[in-house]
């Protein structure tokens, strides 16, 4: 399965260091993850926002010591998280130095398969 | 007529749901509701990169594969909210295990220990070895007709008195903490005439023990929150006072694809027919409850039925 084509705008995004959020026309919600329809509406009318980051709440936090891609083992344990953004979705993200309760900014940066991932770091 | 349900873990109490309303309709005379599942190292590799579009869009690039770091967080959360403990979920773990040890088809039979629990090796922390569902080959399943005809047929039967489901539930929950049993349970248990206390076997979706403890709070043995105090003081063995998972539940026999999603059900059919591998005494009434597809962060469906003898 390849990655799912609504992503391509994030990833394009993440190239120049910047970050896509997926908006609805139709309710003004915004979503992650991306996906072909707004989750509250159903519409189909999708826009995307570019933003140099964006700000959360750091839910919960983890340790990953298990991946069965070789690219990681040498990064593990890696620090992962759900970061509760303020624009109302939930994400995953890597975690640097942020724990659970903590306020938090995102970024998105190209991973080494050119795939936008997210980064949060405790809030300036 | 051919019919699938991809409610996975949900999946067993959606298709007694399914059959028994066609049988009471007259579309069916009897309906075989069955699910299974291969398991080997390509296809587990497949399961873990493409779990589901999202998890594989923004989960999988994250090191993560499969469910695992999905239920990390929010056990993680559980655990910082509900101040529950690695032991709390030992509880459950250990007490399934020992349940498993006369029950042939349970792939996990050998003695565990607290201590064996807790020092299992870490995979996505607050989760442990010992708190993951074992991706197993297998099948499960039953037939759905009246009453009369399996009495005719000289087959052993129950009573399905109620059941309930729910599909996106909380969709605004930053983080679940709870299912959708909680808008259910009042349904469930006035339709089937009887409370959580006149349970004599309880059969939770086990994937990851976090997800016990919600359906025993969702179903209203406790209040949110409530389950690690409510499991504490009580033994969860097949001889206890709230025989628990009773066939050794997932942890024990592992999963096979949907029939994970059987499994509690098949084994409340056998503990109210007399047939369990490790048979509880006296059983009247059993309780089985089902989690269905976790997606990105949280299962969208929830599934219970009671039933009798």
């Amino acid at each position: 399965m390849s990655r799912l084509s609504v992503m391509q705008p994030m990833d394009e995004a993440a190239a120049s260091g910047r970050v896509a959020v997926q908006g609805c026309v139709a309710c003004g919600r915004d979503q992650y993850p991306p996906r072909e329809l707004c989750g509250v509406c159903l519409s189909a009318d999708l826009t995307w926002k570019f933003r140099d980051s964006v700000d959360g709440t750091m839910l919960a936090v983890s340790a990953l010591h298990h991946s069965q891609e070789l690219e990681f083992r040498s990064a593990l344990p890696l620090g992962i998280g759900l970061v509760r953004l303020d624009f109302g979705a939930s994400a995953m993200c890597f975690v640097q130095g942020a724990d659970s309760g903590a306020r938090v900014r995102v970024r998105a940066s190209l991973d080494a398969h050119d795939r936008a991932v997210l980064t949060a770091e405790i809030a300036p | 007529m051919l019919d699938g349900i991809a409610t996975g873990g949900a999946s067993g109490i959606m298709a007694a749901r399914r059959a028994v309303r066609a049988v009471e309709s007259g579309d069916a005379d009897i309906v075989a509701c069955i699910a299974g599942d291969t398991a080997n190292a390509t296809s587990f590799r497949d399961l873990l990169a493409s779990f589901s579009v999202f998890s594989r869009d923004c989960v999988y690039p994250y090191g993560a594969g499969g469910p695992n770091a999905s239920f990390a967080l929010l056990t993680d959360h559980y655990m910082r909210r509900f101040g529950a403990t690695r032991e709390d979920f030992g509880h459950l773990a250990v007490t399934q295990r020992s349940n498993a040890r006369d029950n042939p088809l349970a792939l996990l039979r050998e003695p565990m220990t607290m201590a064996d629990y807790l020092a299992a090796r870490p995979i996505v922390t607050p989760l442990h070895l010992l708190d993951c569902v074992l991706p197993c080959a297998g099948g499960d399943g039953f037939l759905v007709m009246t009453r009369a005809r399996a009495a005719s047929l000289g087959l052993a039967s129950v009573r399905l008195l109620s059941s309930i489901e729910r599909h996106n539930a909380f969709p605004d929950d930053p983080i679940q903490d709870r299912g959708g049993w909680v808008m259910d349970r009042e349904a469930l248990w006035s339709r089937a005439g009887v409370a959580p206390a006149e349970m004599d076997v309880v059969q939770t979706y086990d994937d990851y023990p976090v997800i016990s403890m919600l359906q025993f709070e969702g179903l209203g043995f406790c209040p949110q929150g409530g389950a690690p105090a409510f499991l504490r003081e009580r033994d969860l063995t097949v001889s206890g006072d709230l025989p628990h998972n009773t066939g050794g539940g997932q942890l024990s026999c592992g999963q096979a694809g949907a029939a994970g999603g059987y499994l509690g059900l098949v084994e409340a059919l056998r503990q109210l027919t007399g047939q369990a591998a490790s048979q509880v005494d006296r059983v009247r009434h059993a309780l089985v409850s089902g989690f269905g597809m976790i997606n990105y962060d949280r299962g969208l469906c929830t599934a219970a039925a009671v039933l009798a003898v």
